[in-house]
């Protein structure tokens, strides 16, 4: 499982034609994800960030240059990648056990069921089974939204801010979540977030991206050791660095206004 | 606990106050030869006809050919209507063929239709089911449409990322996403027939609720007059109130989601 | 570009017309060759000089005319009759117990089935307005009191803070924003009143109107007016549904910049 899942991403280019003139949203992007690495994509609105993540998942699929999994081109959706969007998307009309199952495809109904337990088991929505939707939290609402994406046991697990609705205490248990899941299940996570410390939290590669034309400014290491502390030195250092790459911009723009 | 039931009671209470109230007039005014008693007839020679009609069993008989007109009806009008609501929101084609006549053929007031279906028709009971179909196509095709196509394109990505063949799109998608918009077209198509089978039966008819009504009329027996009014209205409601009872048990997720 | 844009707009256009442009062929050819019963079924050319002749005679225009001071009629009594009965169920709870219990059990009623009792009533005119009345009442009264709950409770709030009186407040207040709801129960009610005139000169005839003038003319086998009476009343209709909507376009229009502001 653990061999696969790995990413190239080479001289893509993505551009809408606008009315005046046709709009960059996305310019030269190189990068490349080892299988099981767990990569955050971080930047401001605008920056083309979601709009990388739609064409790895494969719900845009027009663009120049290349995107390859495992060696292949993408074209279009496929089982091997899931995705959890920040909306969790669960279908209102089918209990949490019946959302699981919905992208299950060849299986008897014996294995159905126990793929669909065991990823409830996986998220911690064990005695949820037959709720609704309605009747779940934001964070538990997220948590089955993950166990749909994972029933396939895709190569790739894309999160579009998944947590980017959820109040700040929930979102810190979810990360311990989010990286308990990812150390069982041993895929290639790939996150986009604007919140600095949840990328600094979970990933081991943050690509921050900048905008106008969308472009990745820099990629950095994370090697911080896990579990991580978020009050610890190494963490702050790390903290300042990321958000350094912010600055470089807002200062370029003062030394302009004055 | 006491006081939401005491509510209740008061509630009910103020509720049955006026209707009580014009019953007691109704009453006093009819025997009292005050006003002639065709016009307003004591409730007790009303209910008096009731047990009559009741018990004869001519209100049944009569009851029974309104609801198996409006029931065949209904189930030819508004059958046509989804099949073309679906048709036309899955195939633009179909709709930009079809969108126009239809627009134009549904300007024209359901009784604006009737002479016209006469002279096509007859007036025997060919001409009672075209009608009655005609008024319940129209509203079923225009939520099923409005239904299908509203469905949010949120749902069709993650039907997309799972790849959804069309039966399975169509079935775990599309359907339980429009089936609130679908039922509203339901219970509108049923009230329409209902009173498009009483004013066919007002019109041309020798038998049915409407008929009755007629019928009273002409031997200016308000009595019987009022027991056929009594009868459509409530038998209306038992069908609206059946319907809203299958879609609450169809959808349990849609009401407390709203 | 721009040729490309108009092309499948065009394209688009004979779609939609193609099926309609289709059926007035085969019509036109049909009764051409007589094909089909020339006396149940007149031609377009029939019906376009039938027009032409009630036109000339002046019963068509007095028809219409019948039938729309009818329409307004009825539609003015119930739609003023239903504006006061949600306005008094929107704001008393003690009226909303009192009423809405029979309101809405009268509501089950198809108003069709109200014509004979209505007959009985009164005969001629009066009656006829009552049917479209009751049937106008309804929908204007069910959206008063929508829009009349709907109130925001924050502007209640508001209210309370520059200590508005209770008149200030439904004049300021309620009435205002309880207004488009009201006037989509307007424009259903228009187009419920129009169907019943159709309904009423048809149940209660020898009135005069459009509908009736559609009866008659089935009756003396004159298809081609009833072809032209059925579309005349769908023109009537779709005007008036238009108008209505454009008038609910105007007066709602503080909800758009509403919420462009926020």
């Amino acid at each position: 499982m653990s061999n696969t899942g790995a990413l190239e991403i080479r001289n893509v280019r993505k551009t809408y034609p606008g009315k005046e003139r046709d709009v960059h949203v996305l310019e030269n992007i190189n990068l490349s994800i080892k299988p099981g690495e767990f990569v955050s994509i971080i930047g401001l609105s605008g920056c083309g960030k979601t709009t990388l993540l739609r064409h790895i998942v494969g719900l845009e699929s027009e663009y120049e240059g290349d995107i390859l999994l495992d060696g292949k081109r993408l074209n279009g959706p496929s089982l091997d990648r899931g995705i959890v969007f920040q909306d969790h998307r669960l279908f209102p009309w089918l209990t949490v056990e019946k959302n699981i199952a919905l992208g299950i495809v060849g299986k008897s109904e014996k294995e159905k069921k126990e793929i669909v337990d065991s990823h409830i088991e996986l998220v911690g929505l064990k005695g949820f089974e037959k709720s609704y939707p309605y009747q779940l939290s934001g964070g538990m609402s997220q948590r089955a939204a993950i166990a749909r994406a994972l029933v396939n046991q895709p190569k790739i697990l894309l999160l579009d801010e998944p947590l980017g609705a959820l109040d700040a205490l929930t979102r810190m248990y979810m990360h311990n979540e989010l990286e308990r899941i990812w150390e069982k299940e041993k895929i290639t996570m790939i996150m986009v977030t604007h919140d600095v410390e949840e990328a600094l939290y979970l990933s081991d590669k943050i690509v921050v991206m900048s905008a106008k034309p969308g472009r990745i400014q820099k990629v950095l290491n994370v090697s911080l050791p896990r579990p991580r502390d978020r009050a610890g030195h190494d963490f702050a250092d790390m903290k300042e660095q990321v958000l350094e790459e912010f600055m470089l911009h807002t200062e370029h723009h003062f030394s302009y206004a004055i | 606990m006491l006081s939401p039931d005491k509510n209740k009671i008061s509630t009910l209470f103020l509720g049955l106050l006026v209707p009580l109230f014009l019953l007691i007039a109704m009453e006093l005014v009819g025997t009292s030869e005050f006003l002639p008693s065709q016009i307003i007839v004591p409730p007790h020679r009303i209910f008096a006809m009731l047990v009559d009609l009741l018990s004869t069993g001519e209100l049944l008989t009569h009851l029974r050919y309104s609801i198996v007109r409006v029931l065949g009806g209904f189930a030819i009008g508004s059958g046509t209507g989804f099949v073309l609501g679906v048709l036309m929101a899955l195939f633009p084609r179909i709709e930009r063929v079809l969108a126009p006549l239809l627009i134009a053929l549904n300007q024209v007031p359901i009784f604006g239709w009737v002479p016209f279906l006469m002279i096509l028709f007859g007036i025997e009971e060919q001409f009672k089911i075209v009608f009655i179909s005609l008024a319940a196509f129209f509203p079923m095709l225009l939520n099923t449409f409005e239904g299908i196509h509203g469905v949010p394109r949120t749902y069709l990505e993650v039907a997309r990322t799972f790849e959804f063949n069309h039966v399975k799109l169509m079935r775990k998608v599309l359907f339980p996403a429009a089936l609130p918009s679908i039922f509203t077209g339901i219970k509108l198509s049923l009230g329409i027939s209902w009173m498009s089978v009483i004013g066919a039966e007002l019109i041309a008819s020798s038998e049915g609720i409407g008929y009755l009504i007629v019928w009273g009329r002409q031997l200016f027996q308000m009595d019987i007059v009022y027991v056929g009014i009594i009868t459509v209205g409530t038998t209306g409601y038992v069908m609206y109130k059946g319907l809203e009872a299958l879609e609450g048990s169809l959808m349990k997720w849609h009401r407390k989601n709203s | 570009m721009n040729v490309t844009v108009d092309r499948t707009r065009i394209a688009r256009f004979a779609e939609g017309g193609f099926l309609p442009a289709g059926l007035l062929l085969a019509w036109y050819l049909l009764t051409k060759y007589h094909l089909i019963d020339p006396h149940s079924y007149p031609s377009p050319s029939d019906v376009l000089n039938g027009f032409l002749a009630v036109w000339k005679d002046g019963s068509f225009t007095e028809n219409l005319l019948i039938s729309i001071v009818r329409v307004c009629r009825g539609f003015l009594a119930g739609a003023s009759f239903g504006y006061l009965l949600g306005i008094l169920i929107g704001l008393s709870k003690t009226a909303d117990k009192l009423i809405s219990p029979l309101f809405n059990a009268v509501r089950q009623v198809p108003i069709p089935a109200f014509a004979p009792l209505l007959v009985l009533v009164s005969i001629g005119e009066p009656s006829r307005v009552l049917f479209i009345a009751i049937g106008a009442c309804y929908p204007v009264a069910l959206n008063t009191v929508e829009g009349i709950r709907c109130v925001k409770r924050e502007y209640h709030e508001v209210s309370e803070v520059f200590r508005f009186g209770k008149l200030k407040r439904f004049l300021k207040i309620v009435l205002p924003s309880s207004f488009p709801s009201t006037l989509t129960g307007l424009r259903i009610g228009l187009s419920v009143s129009w169907l019943l005139v159709v309904a009423a000169e048809i149940f209660m005839s020898s009135g005069g109107g459009i509908g009736d003038m559609m009866w008659g003319c089935r009756e003396m086998s004159r298809n081609d007016l009833v072809i032209v009476c059925i579309v005349t009343i769908a023109l009537v209709g779709f005007t008036m549904n238009i108008l209505m909507k454009m008038l609910e376009r105007v007066f709602s229009s503080w909800r758009v910049t509403l919420k462009n502001a926020r």
